[in-house]
């Protein structure tokens, strides 16, 4: 599933079909294998299931809705196969999944607007980066939910040890599970990660949401 | 009132030949009374000789007749019912004779356009269900009594009106009579004022004629507040539509917009990236992709175009309605006859609206219909108040319907909120005739009713 930089494969889904081919040729320029390139989300699903990519690049509207099929093809692929990398692409920010999609385990995940795709230098790197389980999350989207941009040195206020509670966060490793990692007692992570919230300006949000916004911010401060 | 008499000499022309320049500083004075005084004659004899009062007297006198007719029909069918009613017969009679009683009222009603003003039906009870509930519902709605009330008050009001209207005329008549038959003994007096009542009676005539439909208007038309709450009910479901139409058209241009002209943007991105990757190690196949690039550019420019386009042609404002409808069918497909006849220019809005429907309707022919020719026609419609009439026309598939959020709903939507009409017919199997009536507001007029204020 992490590919060395020559041999990625990777599965594409965009309903429109100059983009698809544009991107299809992109990745190959770059070496990176296109093994399936498909308009829509069940095609997108079975190509993945057939197919075993290291990376999935999904554009969130397509048919027959055109409003978040892509996005909830992501979280799909998420939960049935952990192993592929997904590296959403969108006109837009959707919100609510895009927090689901961001909200468990990070590594492998990406979501970019499509805009980015023009930078093909940093794009196809933000396709090797997320393929590699690493992360690509753009500032734009993480404004747009937070509804403030994410600044590197909102995380500079951290403590090293809050940075690394927000780390493992970020990994989707729940309270105990960090606290087993950081062998400290629950009780102190839980003060860290209050900590860290005051210091990330979230404390007036819903706890829930509020530890997706606190990764978000982690993210995109740090690609 | 005011049609100037055929006698009257058109203002301007001077009496007598040549050397006008000589004459006129001498008849100045004079001629400018006599001008007055002929001004002064014609407007008061003007009436006389339009055609309204003539027809205004008709009006009231078949009003008379046909008063007589409706009464005596109406009693006999009422004493024939109502006498009948124990020996059941009468029971099976009730519907017909109110039947009979709607339609010679709805008779009276329709005369009133002879005069030029339109009654609307005051709307009845609707019978439904079998004979026994239709004539329950007939015997206790109460405008049905109303309309009864009616044959029995016009029976009154008909001749009184008349007799007011012909008053003058007869006086005319016997003065004029007596000075014939008696030369002798003329009373100038009595002449003149017949001579002045001349002037009085067409106006009388009219006068009445219009106070005989006001009457009608106010019995057998719709009730002023019923009448206002449904106009209330029909303006709140128009703009609750119009909204929702608004909404969809932002909804398609935000869609078009993302869909269309942003990937393409995109798109152009890549190739250009991919170009400068190529551009020392393979410059054929940079300038290549740079190719494909400026091709996407045009089509991405292409649509823009027909985007903004679809907001506002600019060619409505350049070239008038005509060359716009030319210029939507320009691009289609399918032949597409375009005939506009009008008689003058619309205002802005009104044209605006014109093209709209007309592009929404071909639009929707070209994506569902399915035919193989269509056409669109552009009317006069009526004048005082003016409309124009818009026929669309194809011989496609059929079966379309103004559902929500379609884009004939958007036609309707937008018709409807300038107060027009809109109907389509399209069976399965086709062909499909679409039908919008515009009303055209008058120009002066329109700006103080407008919501711009």
């Amino acid at each position: 599933m992490i590919g060395d930089a020559g041999g990625i494969r990777a599965v594409i889904a965009d309903d429109s079909v100059l983009l698809r081919d544009g991107v299809v040729r992109l990745l190959e320029d770059a070496g990176i294998d296109v093994v399936a390139a498909v308009g829509d989300a069940d095609s997108l699903l079975r190509s993945v299931a057939e197919t075993s990519p290291d990376i999935a690049l999904v554009d969130v509207r397509m048919p027959p809705t055109h409003t978040d099929e892509g996005i909830r093809a992501a979280v799909e692929i998420r939960r049935a196969h952990p192993g592929v990398a997904v590296l959403v692409l969108s006109q837009y920010v959707e919100e609510r999944y895009a927090a689901e999609l961001l909200g468990g385990e990070t590594a492998g995940v990406g979501y970019l607007l499509k805009d980015r795709v023009v930078d093909t230098e940093d794009f196809i790197a933000a396709v090797r980066r997320v393929a590699a389980g690493g992360n690509a999350v753009d500032a734009e989207v993480v404004s747009q939910i937070i509804g403030r941009s994410a600044r590197a040195s909102e995380l500079d206020r951290l403590t090293p040890r809050e940075l690394e509670v927000l780390g493992l966060m970020a990994q989707g490793l729940s309270n105990g599970g960090i606290a087993d990692r950081l062998v400290v007692s629950l009780g102190a992570v839980e003060k860290h990660i209050s900590n860290l919230f005051t210091k990330l300006d979230l404390d007036h949000e819903q706890s829930a949401h509020r530890r997706v916004l606190a990764v978000l911010t982690y993210l995109a401060a740090r690609p | 009132m005011t049609a100037t008499p055929p006698w009257a000499p058109p203002e301007g022309r001077q009496f007598g030949t040549g050397k006008r320049d000589t004459v006129r500083v001498d008849r100045t004075d004079g001629e400018a009374g006599l001008r007055s005084v002929r001004k002064a004659l014609g407007w008061w004899f003007g009436p006389l000789f339009a055609r309204e009062h003539v027809i205004a007297s008709w009006y009231l006198a078949v009003g008379v007749a046909w008063s007589l007719v409706m009464f005596v029909v109406t009693a006999v069918a009422m004493a024939t019912t109502f006498g009948l009613v124990f020996v059941a017969v009468g029971l099976l009679l009730v519907v017909p004779t109110f039947s009979l009683v709607e339609a010679m009222t709805s008779v009276e009603r329709h005369r009133a356009a002879w005069v030029g003003r339109v009654v609307v039906a005051r709307p009845c009870r609707s019978r439904t269900g079998g004979w026994w509930r239709a004539m329950l519902s007939t015997v206790t709605d109460p405008e049905r009594w109303r309309q009864a009330g009616f044959v029995v008050a016009f029976l009154i009001v008909a001749p009184v009106l008349f007799a007011v209207a012909v008053t003058p005329w007869v006086i005319v008549i016997v003065v004029f009579a007596r000075s014939l038959a008696d030369l002798g003994g003329v009373d100038l007096l009595e002449l003149l004022l017949a001579f002045v009542l001349l002037g009085v009676a067409p106006r009388i005539a009219t006068a009445t004629a219009g106070l005989s439909t006001a009457f009608v208007a106010w019995f057998l038309g719709p009730d002023p507040a019923v009448e206002l709450a449904g106009r209330v009910e029909t303006l709140a479901a128009q703009r609750a539509e119009i909204l929702e139409a608004v909404a969809a058209e932002r909804r398609r241009i935000e869609r078009n917009l993302h869909d269309g002209v942003q990937q393409q943007l995109v798109a152009i991105g890549i190739d250009m990236g991919r170009a400068q990757a190529r551009l020392t190690s393979d410059p054929a196949a940079a300038a290549e992709l740079l190719e494909a690039a400026r091709e996407t550019l045009h089509s991405a420019i292409g649509e823009m175009r027909v985007i903004g386009r679809g907001l506002h042609p600019a060619v409505l404002d350049d070239r008038g309605l005509d060359a716009a409808l030319s210029s939507i069918v320009a691009t289609s497909p399918i032949p597409i006859a375009v005939d506009v006849d009008l008689s003058g220019d619309l205002p802005d809005d009104t044209a605006a609206t014109a093209w709209y429907v007309v592009s929404e309707a071909t639009a929707n022919i070209l994506k569902h219909a399915n035919a193989r020719v269509a056409s669109v026609r552009v009317v006069e419609d009526s004048t005082a108040p003016r409309t124009i009439r818009i026929t669309v026309h194809d011989d496609g598939c059929g079966g379309a319907a103004a559902m929500r959020g379609s884009g004939l709903a958007g036609i309707r939507a937008r018709v409807e909120g300038v107060d027009g009409s809109f109907r389509i017919d399209s069976p399965p199997g086709g062909p499909t005739t679409l039908v919008a009536v515009l009303p055209v507001p008058a120009v002066s007029s329109a700006a103080p009713e407008g919501p711009r204020s």
